[in-house]
């Protein structure tokens, strides 16, 4: 009986801590954006940037793509795309070879046209 | 976009194709732009309704035929026009005044085009005007075609942008490098003004890649003739002289830092000596030395395009056009503020001063009756449909 109350009175103290540690985890996660430790948020600026970077680059590699007047934004993996190109047919380009690059989980285009 | 397919076929492709090039096919495509003006041009104020502010009012045919093994004929037609009262843009005999020509196009060889033609010094600064290179409301342009009004650089002649009677070889994408050369056979021309223009060779190359750009120009225009009023207070006097033959040296660079381009580009234009004691005759009574119409003269504009929001890009720029030899600049600063509406429709502003010093005479496009030596204001509320 004693063993009993010690076993329950353990387990639950372990289920406790184990409950403990997962709200640790979850609320770390869900309150990074809110409140982001300083070396945090300048770890995921510099992934922003380097991602932004590598955007840029897949851009400027892409045929058939004028990449100079188009303005890439990155954060957490999702890529804007704004500016302008010359061609509708351009817009599909730019946004294929922006999901090509690895890190990209999503695109959205925000492009416009200028004929010139 | 619209196509216009030839045939069922060609639009069957298209579709099948899903957007890929087809095996031929010509493309509609154009820009109705317009904005209500403030004027303020040397403390006598206006309103005006006027055309193509952030892009030129346009409509083109352009189109593209698959000759196989990587060769196509390609052709572009661009008419510009006056969206507030239907006018042609500039030259009322010209009807495809932007641009118009017809060529070959290689993938591994580049392409030669032939007709009328932006210039390879232009594809070297456009990328670096925060107002890209608006023949209207663009800084650059008003410096640029300053060479037209000013009185002590209107012998020397300036970069018109395009060029009628051209031939033009443009490379393919190397690495980011793109070499542009052209030549062209003399024109005439009646409008704005007679020009008998000479021969011309433009040669330039760019680089982009990785957020950088740089971009090098020299044109070399061989001597012309203009006919213009050269009194100010005698605009129907007109009086026939010569253009001297000039050199025009452009450098561009630009860099984008996230979601800031930094813009910045210098020309530097030096005409051929006119010959010693050469004048020029107003009226057999009336005579100016040609020398007093010629003078070299610098461009120099630095200024910023800003990704503010996915729909609005603030651009700004700082400007001074500088003659040499006489203490005539021409500083000015520019703002302006283009909001999308959709991907094809957008709102926009700008805003500008510019400061005439010494007799200099800088003022943007269009604008009539500038005093040398005065100052301008300039503010404007446009819209900009792209179809």
């Amino acid at each position: 009986m004693n063993q009993g109350k010690v076993c329950r009175l353990v387990s639950g103290a372990l289920l406790v801590l184990a409950s403990l540690d997962a709200y640790a985890q979850s609320s770390d996660v869900l309150a990074a954006p809110v409140r982001p430790y300083a070396s945090d948020a300048k770890a995921a600026k510099a992934a922003d940037r380097a991602l932004q970077k590598s955007v840029i680059r897949a851009l400027s590699r892409t045929k058939g793509l004028r990449a100079t007047t188009i303005t890439v934004r990155a954060r957490n993996g999702v890529v804007t795309l704004e500016g302008t190109v010359p061609e509708q047919s351009q817009m599909g380009l730019a946004t294929q070879a922006a999901e090509g690059v690895e890190g990209v989980t999503s695109v959205t285009n925000a492009l416009t046209l200028s004929t010139l | 976009m619209r196509f216009m397919s030839q045939g069922m076929c060609g639009a069957t492709l298209l579709l099948a194709a899903g957007g890929a090039a087809a095996q031929s096919s010509v493309t509609l495509y154009g820009v109705a732009d317009t904005f209500v003006q403030y004027l303020d041009n040397g403390g006598k104020h206006s309103y005006s309704v006027r055309s193509g502010g952030s892009t030129g009012s346009l409509f083109g045919l352009k189109g593209v035929e698959d000759l196989g093994n990587g060769l196509k004929a390609v052709f572009d037609l661009e008419n510009g026009y006056n969206i507030n009262n239907g006018a042609f843009f500039a030259d009322s005999t010209a009807m495809f005044y932007r641009q118009s020509w017809v060529g070959l196009k290689h993938d591994t060889y580049g392409s030669l085009t032939f007709g009328r033609q932006y210039q390879p010094s232009f594809w070297a600064v456009y990328f670096t005007d925060p107002f890209r290179g608006n023949e209207v409301l663009s800084p650059l342009a008003a410096a640029d075609l300053a060479g037209a009004t000013d009185r002590s650089t209107l012998a020397t002649q300036y970069v018109s942008g395009r060029t009628s009677n051209s031939i033009v070889y443009t490379s393919p994408d190397l690495r980011g490098v793109h070499v542009y050369a052209m030549y062209a056979l003399p024109a005439t021309v009646t409008q704005p003004v007679p020009v008998r223009s000479g021969a011309m060779l433009d040669v330039a190359a760019n680089y982009s890649g990785y957020g950088f750009y740089a971009g090098v120009g020299y044109q070399y225009q061989h001597g012309a003739q203009e006919t213009a009023p050269l009194v100010a207070s005698a605009p129907g006097l007109l009086t026939t002289f010569d253009l001297m033959a000039t050199e025009h040296f452009t450098g561009a660079l630009a860099y984008r830092v996230g979601i800031v381009n930094f813009q910045f580009n210098y020309s530097y234009n030096r005409p051929k000596d006119p010959a010693p004691g050469a004048v020029v005759a107003i009226t057999p009574a009336v005579q100016v030395p040609l020398a007093s119409l010629v003078h070299s003269y610098s461009i120099m504009e630095l200024g910023a395009t800003i990704q503010a929001t996915p729909e609005d890009v603030i651009a700004i720029a700082g400007i001074e056009r500088n003659v040499r030899g006489v203490h005539d600049n021409t500083p000015g600063i520019e703002v302006g503020v283009d909001h999308s509406l959709s991907k094809r429709t957008s709102l926009y502003m700008r805003a500008g001063y510019l400061k005439n010093n010494g007799t200099a005479n800088m003022s943007w496009p269009g604008v009539t009756a500038v005093a040398s030596g005065s100052k301008q204001v300039i503010a404007v509320l446009g819209m900009t449909h792209r179809f």
